[in-house]
């Protein structure tokens, strides 16, 4: 078992593309460490160079204490779990688990000693003489599974392992890598661009953009106090609801569209870097769930909304409304297909809330939760 | 989708394509059973005497089952060496990265596109100063040579279709590139491997030209020569001359009924395609 640093790592590809600049990133002996971002973002270039199949450009990758830049894959220890599986599909299950320890030369008696210990943790004891094409995506997602337990390495990648598996089937193995991988103890970098999977899998998440490491910290921390705009859209669904505000001078209150909102003094105490924002517009953002209902509209801390769409989820109303203000979107934190209209947004309400479509409502906002951005960079305002 | 109309047409138009390949065996294998003058009176149908005369004729007329013997030394290595060449060949330049693979690929593909005729004087002379002429080993390395880059074109197409992340995980795994090849790959295309061997030893064991000029002495001297001989400047002798093509299409045949479930998948899976 060790850990796994990346010191100041580029790649730039021969075209010229730089796929991940700069990444400095420490995955400690036991951790499990998710990488997110969208597509394009780096995390699968970054999960590769940890397994050697990438080259790094710059900077100095150590497994443990030593430096593998330059050790081919087979040397550095680590064992890979595919996003297609990449079974070898003339091999059967036992052959599959066993074929690491194979060309290992590890004694027959202890290969089968190891895989029958991993097939009966993954529930694959009666297939073992199966090919992969005679198993179902789930079995064969177990079997890749399998293929990387019994050589306890000393750190476990997986690039995107879920991604081709049914809804229903993806949570129930969500948990199951999670328990495999508290059990086993080793360090795991975990590759996917779910952010459900990032958020209840992850000891941490690095949340990467553009080649770029945008955060890497415990879920929740990601989800409170995101560093930037793309990690608040891109954590949380639905997501983040970002308007342009222009803060009025003293940050007393802000001003989002027509519609005016006091800011408590608490707001001010947690962001003391606000003040020099004074008088300047920014970028607020509210999570779905930080607009409740208001029942008796409280002044200075309700906004009015017109309500376009109710979605009943059963423990909750997704209403989606539309305010006056102007709606920002973080690049690259949206899908290219989502039509983002100016002024849209999503509130999650409780599901006995009377909503209904065409109608207006107003939401009361948790001033104390909302996110502050500067409106050029996008850099959350804090200190 | 084949409508029911259409059926009976295709069903027809196969019956014709399966006769056109067929007649031919069966006017060889009918013709080694007939005399000569009962084939110059006809030539077509069944033998109404069967004769077993055109055999003997053969083994006394030329030395066919010593030619026989060349040509399996000479082609048997040659196929092994040339599939398995082509096999690792075409592996390198999918699967491995390697600095300049294209540019090598297509050098190579310009050897494909050369007639074997272009290369062939110069290398019999440097093959005469070598005192070589008339071995078996040099003939044996031009038709490996002559046939690695035709192999390794086709099988380049096949080996493209095996997924990169199977080879990444064979190295993750820690596998080195030749037990990858040996333990993942040569398994994997096992049927376009066997489909592209039976190709190259139809290549080779019909070949007439430079068997002609490398092996010119009666002592090893390989089949397709020996058979030529038997066609006649003034008058072939059509029963001898078919019962030797009989024979001699027997270890072709033989090969494909020992492999054809293999060679059909092969076929099937886009090996020659």
């Amino acid at each position: 078992m060790a850990s796994v640093e990346f010191d100041h790592v580029t790649k730039v590809y021969p075209n010229g593309f730089k796929a991940v600049e700069d990444v400095s990133l420490d995955v400690s002996d036991g951790e499990f460490m998710v990488l997110v971002g969208p597509s394009g973002c780096g995390k699968t270039t970054l999960l590769r160079m940890i397994a050697g199949l990438e080259e790094i450009t710059t900077g100095t990758l150590r497994i443990g204490s030593s430096v593998v830049n330059d050790l081919s894959p087979k040397d550095r220890d680590i064992a890979m779990v595919f996003q297609n599986y990449a079974l070898y599909p003339h091999m059967s299950v036992a052959q599959n688990i066993g074929f690491a320890l194979r060309l290992r030369k590890v004694p027959k008696a202890e290969i089968d000693r190891r895989v029958r210990e991993a097939v009966k943790i993954l529930g694959l004891s009666d297939w073992l003489d199966r090919k992969p094409a005679q198993l179902s995506g789930g079995q064969r997602q177990r079997v890749a599974m399998g293929r990387a337990m019994v050589r306890e390495p000393a750190v476990f990648l997986m690039d995107e392992p879920l991604s081709n598996l049914d809804a229903k089937l993806r949570v129930q193995m969500r948990a199951e890598v999670s328990r495999i991988q508290r059990r086993l103890g080793v360090a795991t970098v975990y590759v996917t661009h779910d952010q459900v999977e990032a958020m209840t899998m992850g000891d941490r998440v690095a949340v990467m953009h553009g080649g770029v490491l945008q955060q890497v910290d415990s879920p929740q921390t990601l989800y409170d106090q995101p560093v930037n705009m793309f990690v608040a859209s891109f954590i949380g669904s639905p997501a983040m609801n970002l308007y342009e505000a222009a803060l009025e001078p003293g940050v007393r209150s802000l001003r989002i569209g027509s519609q005016r909102i006091e800011l408590p003094d608490a707001v001010r105490v947690a962001r003391p870097g606000l003040a020099a924002y004074g008088g300047r517009t920014v970028v607020i953002g509210l999570r779905p769930e930080h607009l409740r209902t208001a029942e008796v509209t409280e002044p200075g801390a309700t906004v009015e909304a017109d309500v376009e769409l109710v979605e009943a989820l059963g423990n909750e109303l997704q209403v989606h409304f539309t305010i006056d203000a102007r709606r920002v979107v973080a690049e690259g934190a949206a899908e290219e297909s989502e039509v983002v209209q100016s002024g849209e947004g999503v509130a999650r309400v409780d599901p006995r809330a009377a909503l209904k479509p065409g109608t207006r409502a107003a939401f009361q906002v948790d001033t104390q939760r909302m996110q502050f951005f500067d409106a050029e960079n996008g850099t959350a305002i804090w200190g | 989708m084949v409508s029911r109309l259409s059926r009976p047409l295709v069903f027809l138009a196969l019956c014709l394509v399966a006769i056109s390949t067929v007649y031919p065996l069966v006017f060889m294998a009918a013709n080694t059973m007939r005399s000569t003058s009962a084939y110059e009176r006809s030539p077509y149908g069944l033998p109404s005497h069967f004769s077993l005369g055109s055999f003997s004729a053969l083994v006394n007329q030329v030395p066919f089952l010593s030619s026989l013997l060349h040509s399996l030394i000479v082609v048997v290595p040659a196929v092994v060496v040339a599939t398995l060449s082509s096999a690792l060949a075409a592996f390198v330049f999918t699967k491995v990265p390697v600095k300049f693979g294209n540019g090598l690929f297509w050098l190579m593909l310009m050897v494909m596109f050369m007639p074997g005729i272009v290369v062939l004087l110069p290398l019999y002379v440097e093959i005469a100063h070598a005192g070589l002429a008339n071995n078996f080993m040099p003939a044996i390395l031009i038709y490996t040579a002559l046939n690695i880059p035709y192999g390794t074109y086709l099988m380049r197409a096949n080996f493209r279709a095996i997924p990169d992340s199977v080879i990444e995980a064979a190295r993750v795994d820690g596998g080195s590139w030749l037990h990858i090849f040996r333990s993942v790959v040569l398994p994997i295309a096992r049927p376009a491997i066997v489909t592209i061997g039976i190709l190259t030893f139809l290549n080779i064991w019909n070949e007439l030209f430079i068997s002609l000029v490398l092996l010119h002495e009666p002592s090893n001297e390989m089949l397709t020569p020996t058979l030529a001989q038997l066609s006649g400047r003034f008058g072939t002798d059509i029963p001898v001359l078919m019962a030797g093509l009989l024979l001699g299409s027997i270890p072709t045949l033989l090969l494909y009924f020992l492999t054809a479930r293999v060679f059909i998948r092969g076929m099937l899976s886009g090996a020659v395609r």
